[in-house]
Formats: structure tokens, sequence, C-alpha cells
């Protein structure tokens, strides 16, 4: 392999890529890697995986998609372990009338 | 006895130094000392590609009486790595003899220069978890680990058919590891025994549903709000670090090359003379590449 070329073509493609990180779509490999699977990754490393033909760019769309997936999945995340964490406190009967400001029934 | 020369003491400088420098390697590798690390004392140049048989599968056949055995014609494919890496840290001595007499100050200038190169290759082979993809990533970015995603890590490396043999690593950056160590069922005495114990007084999470676990400072994060930590649960094999020989540096030049060669692992340690500062200088560096052998061996686990 001529490594010079090789760093050549990621420093290109990293400074094409324009920005930190970078989603990339993954591309069938010999190691059993499978096609279709989206990653983020520093934009560094995506140029490294594009030029080894390990990746390619993902599209505007797919990243949008890829990204409200991610925010989706941390809302509902958040949701089922707040649900988990619900309060109760045990309040007495007094206590609550009290609260709400309603009297005390005669005793009989 | 043949009178010690300059040269001999040269050499002998050089074997001193390239001695301290391994042991210390390894001991700052996490990763590093994980993975399928394949090293062989040849020579190589950056480039290069190293072949790395995969071992295929075979069927066992039931003999039945007079039966013939059934000949299998495995296919052994290969998963190639590429010497892409030449990792070099350097450093001057001004006073090599002070430094020969007090071993705590060659310490002192190698350890610095030796963590450097751990880190690089630690960096290197936790960046490879992009690459694993035919296990659907688990756990969900910007959230705390929990029981549920390492079970199923553990799941998806049995489907992918990793041998029971073979050991389980989870590595993960510090705060998985403390989210980890604080997950009720691992760290009390009456649900998870010594190994609670062992969470709460000393810190460490030892072993959790077949995965040892492990912690670094060089796992990969990417985005922002929410932040994904992209930590690894893999097996030995799928992962190869190969590491080869670098040639000695041309005879009469000034510059003395030593190998430091431990354990599937081999560093070069080069001394020469800096006449701008008038100091002698020590690199030490490796060739190395780093790549997925089995990508149904290892799965993100994001968190």
């Amino acid at each position: 392999m001529d490594l010079k070329a090789y760093y050549q073509k990621i420093r290109d493609l990293e400074q094409d890529l324009k920005r930190t990180y970078a989603v990339v779509v993954s591309l069938e490999t010999a190691d059993g890697g499978a096609e279709g699977v989206l990653t983020e990754v520093a934009a560094r490393l995506a140029a490294k995986m594009i030029v080894e033909g390990r990746a390619r760019r993902a599209t505007k769309e797919e990243e949008k998609e890829f990204l409200e997936q991610k925010l989706e999945a941390r809302r509902v995340s958040d949701h089922v372990e707040a649900t988990k964490r619900m309060q109760i406190t045990v309040v007495s009967e007094s206590d609550l009338r009290a609260s709400k400001g309603v009297k005390a029934p005669p005793k009989q | 006895m043949p009178a010690i020369t300059s040269a001999n003491l040269a050499s002998a400088i050089v074997k001193l130094v390239a001695a301290d420098a391994l042991p210390a390697l390894v001991g700052n590798l996490v990763m590093g000392n994980l993975v399928n690390r394949d090293y062989e004392p040849v020579l190589a140049q950056a480039g290069d590609t190293v072949n790395i048989p995969i071992a295929p599968t075979l069927v066992a056949h039931n003999m039945a009486e007079g039966d013939a055995v059934q000949l299998q014609n495995p296919n052994v494919t290969n998963a190639q790595i590429v010497l892409n890496t030449h990792a070099e840290a350097t450093f001057q001595i001004p006073d090599v003899t002070k430094v020969l007499a007090v071993p705590d100050l060659l310490q002192l200038y190698m350890n610095p220069a030796v963590v450097a190169i751990a880190q690089k290759i630690e960096t290197d082979l936790l960046g490879l978890y992009a690459s694993f993809t035919s296990n659907t990533p688990v756990g969900t970015a910007g959230t705390a680990i929990t029981e549920a995603v390492v079970d199923s890590a553990e799941t998806a490396l049995f489907q992918a058919k990793v041998p029971a043999s073979e050991p389980k690593y989870l590595v993960v950056d510090a705060a998985t590891y403390s989210q980890l160590r604080q997950i009720d069922r691992f760290s009390e005495f009456q649900t998870a025994g010594e190994a609670g114990l062992r969470a709460l007084v000393d810190g460490t999470v030892g072993k959790i549903k077949d995965f040892f676990v492990f912690r670094s400072q060089f796992i990969s994060k990417t985005g922002s709000s929410p932040i994904t930590t992209h930590n690894l649960a893999f097996a030995k094999n799928a992962i190869g670090l190969v590491v080869r020989r670098m040639p000695q540096p041309l005879p009469g030049t000034g510059a003395i090359a030593e190998y430091a060669e431990l354990g599937n692992f081999g560093v070069r340690v080069i001394m020469s003379y800096e006449p701008n500062t008038l100091a002698q200088q020590f690199t030490v560096d490796v060739l190395y590449g780093a790549a997925v052998i089995r990508n149904g061996f290892g799965v993100q686990v994001n968190s």
C-alpha cells in the first residue's frame, strides 16, 4: 500500500467533510461486516473508513433520520427511567384533609 | 578477554533502554492486551500487508458402522491487515551517563514516551468500534448503561457463535464503568456475592454476564446533546493487532538500534546523537496495523 497516497486521501476527505463528526453508512466487508449500519464517527475516522472502502458518507436524509432516531431513543429511555423513579409519599388522612382545607368528620 | 570498546558500550546503553521500554508499554495498554496480537520478528516496511488466517468452521459427522469419513474442504480465509501506522516517541537525554548510573532517571525519561505510544495504539484499537456492523449496536446514546444492555451484548456475541472458551471483554469509559458498579444487582452482596463486595469496596467491576470489564480513557465519544459514548464488547479474535520489526539504521551512520520483544509485542529503540542540542536522542518506535478480523465477534455498546 502506498501510505503517502493513503494518508493524503484521508486528509483531503477529512477537510471535505468540514465538520467534527460525520455519520457514515457501513458497506459489506470481507470480515463479515453488514451493509447499511449507520454510525456517528469523528471526521478523521469517517475519512479513513471511506478511503478503506468500509463505509460511505450518509446522505443528508439518512443523517437527519439517524440523528432524529438517536434523540427519540434517548427521549424514550429517559421517560422509562423517569417512570421507574416515580415518587410516592404516604400521607395520613388528617394531613390530606388539612392540605385540602376540609374539616374532619365529627366523631360518633 | 576482549577489550570493551566504545561500540560495545553504546550498544549496551540501547539494550538497557530497550529492556525498560517494553514492560512499561505493555503495562500501559488495556485494549492492546485484550486483542489478538500477531508479532513476528521479521522485517517489514510501512505499507506492507500481513495475512492472518481465520480458522474455518467444520461440521462433525456421525460415523455409522461401515461408514466412511466425510472429507471436508474448509475454506481458510485470510484477514488482511496493513501495517499502516508507524508510531514514534522521541526524547533527549543531555547526560546519558548520569541516567545510566541512576536507573530511576531513565524511567523518568522513558515513561512519557512509552505512554504516548500506548495511547496511540489504544485510540486506534478503540476507533475500530464503527467497523463492528455485523451485530446491531446495543444501548442508547446519552443514557446510562443498564443490565439489559450488557445482557443483549452478550446475547449478540453468543448468537454470533463466539466459542464459550474464548474470553469476552467489555471496555467502557469512566462514566459507564461508574454506572455499571452502581447497578444494585451487581454491587450488593445479597445479589452478587463476593463480586458485589469487590465492586463496593475495591471499586472493581470484575466480570459481568461473562464479560471481563475494563475501563479506558480513550473510548471514542461523538456528537453533542446527546453525546454518544462508543463502548465496545468483543471477543479476543474480533480484532487483530499486527506488529512487525523495522529495519536497523544504516551501519556507520551513528545511530544504534535494539529491539525489545515480549509476548507478541515488539518495539525498536534507536539511539543517536543530536548535534544541535549536544544530547543523546532516543526514539521508541513501533510499526503496526489494527483491523477487525471477525466482525461478528464484536458489538458496539452505546451509552
